[in-house]
């Protein structure tokens, strides 16, 4: 097919290949043990051994999500049972993620698990999970898969087509899905909202906010365009065809929190993914995925995760999340390292020698 | 491996290599697939060899895009056109896998054998796979099935044609977004095919509604149709259909159409002519150079000489020249500096005075711009400018921009104003030089940069063959032995590289006189890398100098070299020794 | 030495040189014969190999071959230049094989002009994780070049010391040395060890914090300025120049001017948009950092399909 040259920046087939290139690499990590998943081989047709730098990232992005979401999970009310309350999840973009079947093995799915994406994506989707009886067991004997409308439905999983920029339809896909928007509802955007243009960005973040009174927005993306690793970044992602159509409009940590605030979220924090690696993720999982690889890429590594950010946002109407979301995660806290440790040379991130760098 | 060694190849043994593990040698047997079934006869061959790869589809991305190339010159080890259509099913089952190359490669394949292939066979055979796959089920048959349709529609019956055409129509109305791009990019080929009574109605009905697509990314490919659709139309049915299109097109609202049609636009121009041109295609394309978007600015910048070179004179200074003033402060660097690649071609279409009035004070502004490649693509095209208006009043304005230039922190830069200083000397004269360059040629002598220090002894020689070697016994070896006591190795390296390049331009007696000494004194130098350097100059010396000087002065300097504690002096000593030897026994 | 005899072995070589800088890889066979000449050169250096000034010092270039050839159009060409490589010259970039076989074949060539150290990449283990073995399974269809290779990095030496003034190395300094002789008395020709000297020569960093620290790379440890003044002063040495830290404008002084890292792979991994830089020190033993950039890549077929991993 001719390849367009207005295609070159920034287009659709490119940013949707992002999504294999992700399952590649989530598969890369973990075939060498960063985590467990029985399901991504599955999506993956040809798999690749990513550098120990790629692995641990990924890994770090998978804990936080992981970590928030079972906090998400956990919480009850006051007076509300243990697995008593009904629980949503809606993955915007969500491409051949398996978080859905590995909560279902893990014994903790949530009441109802909701993934979005292009209707190329979703077709794929779908007939894999058709064609597999490994994924379908999990989504149900009754679920129905139609393969030309790249849909899944059952009781507990939808797999819906929709172009997230189109607003109108996200409601209709909701209500197709059979969402309710007064449960408690954890939305996923992981490297989505970033591909699309500014407007549509907030477009999706107020209409998550408008929509559904008790939720958490978890979005996990690139920051900081304008320093040389992050111009060097810009480029290389136009060059493979996925601008980053967004990250101008919000190029820092405040303006991911402003994102969401300015769109009527109660509360929003954003944390580079450095801070996240070394003050979120548990250190017990840190220790044991760091020896699984020699790894030589320290100063890179440290860049490599300053230019990430998860960022989260409340919405609290039942008044459960009071305690969700990071440590400490006031403002203006002053100092972020961790309480001087005595064993601060393995507790510490290694700001020091990377500030010389400068 | 040669022919005679390869023995007759058993299917087995081919099977074998194409499931082994390794891809490596699954690859190499599939780019062997000739001489297989060369090996295997043309019956075989069809009977078993291809039945086998129509099998064989699960493979490797890399394998199967082999095995669609070769499939598509494989016609003679068949047995012929009479049997083409054998290859038919292993090049359809290609055209559904996944990945886009493959897909690609294998509606190429198709294609060719397609266009050799006898009319009734195509009716029989190829007309049926196009149907089947504009009806599969998966997507990706019907992306491929859009692109044989071209090769498909000449040899259908009119019943059959009427059938293609419809089915070309739902295939651009498809639902997958994917589907309707290969249709789009696709309907200019298709077209050229369809008569011409057709063309005005379905065909034109298919193209309208791909422009008013909901997907940008499909409109954009009808961007491209327009073009090639135009050129099949009358001109007075271009303007009335494929005009209003474009001006349409140029206020999409999504970016990267207008970015298209800021790219084709030229192409659009021809395909309408001038004067639709003038009336509806200037407004647009001053639209497009100020487009909010900077991508389609530098889309459009980059075309402003071509599309000027089809405008009068008038026009391009009363609509065009104002646009191009504003680019040249536009906040992005990639549209000045794509403005800066074709500005100065269009100092011949406006002429000398509206040059010099209006362009000179932008390629002026441009030249002094923040962003290298900017600085860079207006230096690297000045000559365009000296034919219109005199290298005189030229150089008069850029004297100062040079200046600043020839100290810019890119290296690149740098480089680029010294390989123009020999045009500015040939055309300038002696006078220029003498009060100005000069010292800046010998500046970049002293560049911390080599490439920059190795081009300056170039120059050095350019302008001595230029202005002759009197002016530069005067200009340039006094300043040049002077920096032979530098105190770091590679400027004393870079003065001895400019003495071998100045010695033939100088006369020998100059040479004898002023340079060779200094060379000779150059072989006591502590550092070895000079004293070997010596030697190559020493050597590049021997033919320019008298008999005696060589054995008088060099030879003996030579052996001294010869002799010399590190092994790199002595080597380089002894090749100039040898080539002494050469020159005495060829004289 | 046999002058007519030496220029004929050369004319190979210097045809193997010239081919080499255009990026294109020599033969497996030609690999095998230039590393056995590359190992007696190499094996009759020092552990700590002495070299005069003037040299241009240079760190990590990582693959990245077109950066190597700016690096000769900044440096001036080589012999005319003489050049000190301090180690990691294969992985990551994607041009390992070229990279590292124009390095040894310069020195096989010119051994008085150019002198290359070991980095912790120039050992078996860490190349099967960075690249670099499956580049030469890439380019050769088979291991034997990076088997080649790898025998041939045990003979590389360790350091260098530069008119007994400056000394140069892959990573840093090792709480089980104390003076250059320490260094001089080991045998070096063995895969880079997991701990010890000789690893610790390679894997080591400077560090802002005072005395030895481990090392987060989970090999070699950090050593503060107060390590550095001491070393320096027992061993009459000026300046540690080494490498094997990305620094994002290609050189970065450290404790005082008493350390230096050095950085020659611009734009690392073509992903970290940093400056590349070379020292160069003069015959009147002056120092000048010349920093530079990513060459220009056109027309190198790779740069539109590959470009290195991120999170997406």
């Amino acid at each position: 097919m001719a390849n367009s040259a207005a295609d070159s920046r920034s287009n659709r087939t490119a940013v949707q290949a992002t999504n294999d290139d992700a399952s590649a690499s989530k598969l890369s990590c973990v075939k060498k043990g960063y985590m467990k998943d029985d399901y991504i081989h599955l999506f993956v047709r040809r798999p690749v051994r990513r550098s120990p730098i790629i692995n641990r990232g990924y890994f770090a992005r998978w804990a936080a999500l992981r970590k928030l979401l079972y906090q998400f999970l956990d919480c009850e009310g006051c007076n509300g049972e243990k697995g008593h309350t009904k629980k949503q999840i809606l993955s915007l973009g969500a491409g051949f993620d398996t978080t859905y079947f590995q909560l279902q093995d893990e014994g903790k799915a949530a009441y109802l698990y909701v993934e979005l994406d292009f209707k190329e994506v979703t077709s794929k989707k779908a007939s894999l999970i058709e064609s597999c009886s490994q994924l379908r067991d999990k989504v149900g004997a009754t679920a129905s898969i139609s393969l030309e409308n790249g849909e899944v439905l059952s009781d507990q999983y939808k797999l819906l087509p929709v172009d997230l920029r189109d607003i109108q339809k996200l409601d209709d896909v909701i209500s197709l899905a059979n969402m309710d928007p007064g449960l408690p509802t954890f939305v996923i955007a992981e490297c989505v909202l970033i591909y699309l243009d500014p407007d549509s960005s907030r477009s999706i973040v107020g209409w998550a906010s408008k929509t559904f009174s008790t939720a958490i927005f978890f979005l996990y993306e690139q920051i900081h365009p304008d320093d040389a690793f992050g111009q060097q970044m810009i480029r290389n992602l136009e060059s493979r065809g996925c601008a980053l159509l967004g990250i101008y409009a919000t190029p820092t940590l405040l303006a991911k929190e402003k994102l969401f605030l300015d769109q009527g979220w109660q509360k929003a924090v954003a944390w580079d993914m450095l801070r996240v690696y070394s003050e979120f993720v548990d250190a017990r999982e840190r220790h044991r995925i760091e020896p699984l690889e020699l790894f030589d890429e320290f100063e890179e590594w440290h860049m490599m995760q300053e230019h990430y950010c998860v960022a989260y946002a409340i919405n609290d109407a039942m008044g459960w999340y009071g305690k969700f979301g990071f440590p400490d995660d006031q403002q203006n806290v002053p100092n972020t390292s961790p309480a001087a440790s005595p064993l601060g040379h393995e507790a510490a991130p290694r700001h020091t020698s990377l500030a010389n760098f400068r | 491996m040669s022919m005679a060694e390869e023995p007759l190849y058993p299917i087995a043994v081919l099977i074998d290599e194409l499931k082994n593990d390794d891809i490596q040698l699954r690859l190499n047997s599939i780019r062997r697939l000739s001489t297989i079934a060369r090996a295997l006869g043309e019956e075989r061959t069809r009977k078993e060899l291809i039945p086998f790869l129509s099998e064989n589809n699960d493979d490797d991305d890399e394998v199967l895009l082999a095995m669609a190339e070769e499939l598509g010159v494989f016609i003679p080890y068949v047995g012929g056109v009479e049997h083409a259509h054998v290859l038919l099913p292993p090049l359809e089952t290609l055209c559904t896998v996944e990945e886009t190359c493959v897909r690609d490669k294998a509606v190429e394949s198709l294609c060719r054998i397609g266009s050799q292939m006898r009319e009734n066979d195509l009716v029989e055979w190829f007309i049926p796979l196009v149907k089947r796959l504009a009806a599969g089920e998966w997507f990706t048959a019907r992306v491929s099935a859009c692109g044989l349709f071209h090769i498909a529609y000449p040899s259908a019956p009119e019943m059959l044609k009427t059938e293609l055409r419809s089915i070309y129509s739902q295939l651009c109305q498809d639902d997958m977004p994917m589907v309707r791009r290969s249709a789009a990019s696709n309907l200019g080929k298709f077209a050229a095919t369809v008569e011409s009574a057709h063309l005005k109605a379905d065909i034109m009905q298919i193209f309208e509604d791909l422009t008013q697509d909901d997907q940008d990314s499909v409109r954009l490919l009808a961007v491209e149709g327009c073009a090639a659709l135009g050129k099949l139309l009358e001109p007075p049915d271009c303007v009335a259909h494929i005009l209003p299109v474009i001006v349409n097109f140029s206020q999409d609202k999504s970016w990267r159409v207008r970015y298209m049609v800021a790219n084709q636009l030229y192409e659009l121009c021809e395909a309408v002519g001038p004067e639709p041109t003038r009336m509806d295609l200037v407004p647009a394309y001053v639209r497009l150079l100020r487009d909010n978007e900077a991508e389609v600015r530098i889309a459009a910048a980059g075309k402003v000489t071509k599309f000027c070179r089809i405008l009068s004179p008038e026009l391009a200074i009363q609509h065009i020249l104002p646009c191009v003033k504003e680019l040249s402060s536009d906040s992005s660097q990639h549209v000045r500096s794509a403005l800066a690649s074709v500005i100065m071609g269009m100092a011949p279409v406006l002429g000398k005075d509206a040059t010099i009035e209006q362009l000179l004070p932008i390629f002026l502004s441009l030249l002094k711009d923040e962003f290298p490649d900017v600085r860079l693509n207006i230096i690297s095209k000045l000559d365009q400018v000296n034919q219109v208006i005199g290298i005189d009043l030229l150089s008069q304005s850029l004297l100062p921009a040079i200046v600043e230039l020839a100290e810019d922190r890119h290296w690149r830069v740098r480089l680029a104003i010294i390989e123009y200083i020999p045009l500015l000397a040939s055309q300038l004269g002696v006078g220029f030089f003498d009060d100005k360059l000069g010292a800046l040629c010998m500046q970049w002598m002293q560049d911390k940069v080599y490439s920059i220090r190795d081009a300056a002894a170039n120059n050095l020689k350019r302008l001595a063959e230029e202005f002759g070697p009197e002016w530069a016994m005067q200009h340039i070896i006094p300043q040049v032995l002077e920096m032979v006591n530098n105190s770091h190795y590679l400027y004393r390296m870079t003065i001895l590289r400019a003495i071998s390049l100045l010695a033939p331009v100088m006369e020998s007696e100059i040479t004898c006189s002023k340079l060779l000494p200094v060379v000779i004194n150059a072989s006591k130098d502590r550092v070895p890398n000079i004293k070997f350097n010596v030697a190559k100059v020493l050597q590049s010396l021997i033919p320019i100098v008298d008999q005696s000087v060589v054995e008088k002065t060099i030879r003996p300097c030579l052996v001294e070299l010869g002799e010399d504690p590190d092994v790199d002096v002595r080597y380089f000593a002894n090749q100039a020794l040898q080539s002494i030897d050469h020159v005495m026994m060829s004289s | 030495m046999d002058s007519s005899v030496s220029s004929n072995s050369h004319g190979n070589l210097d045809e193997q040189i010239s081919q080499l800088m255009q990026c294109k890889p020599l033969s497996e066979q030609e690999v095998r014969v230039l590393c056995d000449k590359a190992k007696e050169i190499l094996m009759e250096e020092s552990n700590v190999q002495p070299v005069k000034s003037p040299v241009t010092i240079c760190g990590d270039i990582h693959g990245q071959f077109h950066d190597l050839a700016e690096l000769f159009r900044i440096g001036g060409k080589c012999p005319d230049t003489n050049y000190l490589f301090m180690g990691d010259y294969v992985d990551r970039g994607y041009y390992s094989v070229e990279t590292v076989t124009l390095l040894v074949a310069l020195k096989v060539r010119y051994p008085q002009r150019i002198t290359i150290l070991r980095g912790n990449h120039e050992s078996r283990q860490i190349t099967q994780v960075y690249g670099f073995y499956d580049e030469c399974l890439r380019k050769y269809g088979n291991a034997n070049v990076w088997k080649i290779f790898t025998d041939l990095f045990d003979y590389f030496p360790l350091t260098a010391l530069v008119e007994s003034e400056i000394f140069c190395l892959h990573g840093g300094l090792s709480p089980s040395i104390e003076t250059l002789d320490n260094i001089r008395n080991f045998d070096r020709v063995q895969e880079v060890p997991h701990e010890g000297p000789m690893c610790d020569l390679l894997w080591s960093d400077p560090d802002d914090r005072c005395g030895w620290g481990i090392s987060p790379r989970g090999a070699g440890y950090t050593f503060g300025q107060d390590i550095s003044e001491q070393f320096n002063h027992t061993n009459n040495l000026k300046l540690i120049a080494r490498a094997h830290q990305l620094v994002m404008e290609g050189y970065n002084w450290g404790h005082e001017q008493k350390v230096v890292t050095i950085f020659s792979a611009p734009n690392y991994c073509y992903r970290c948009g940093n400056m590349a830089s070379i020292l160069e020190v003069d015959d009147c033993k002056g120092h000048t950092f010349i920093q530079f950039e990513p060459a220009p890549r056109r027309g190198e077929p790779d740069v539109t399909r590959r470009t290195p991993d991120y999170f997406l």
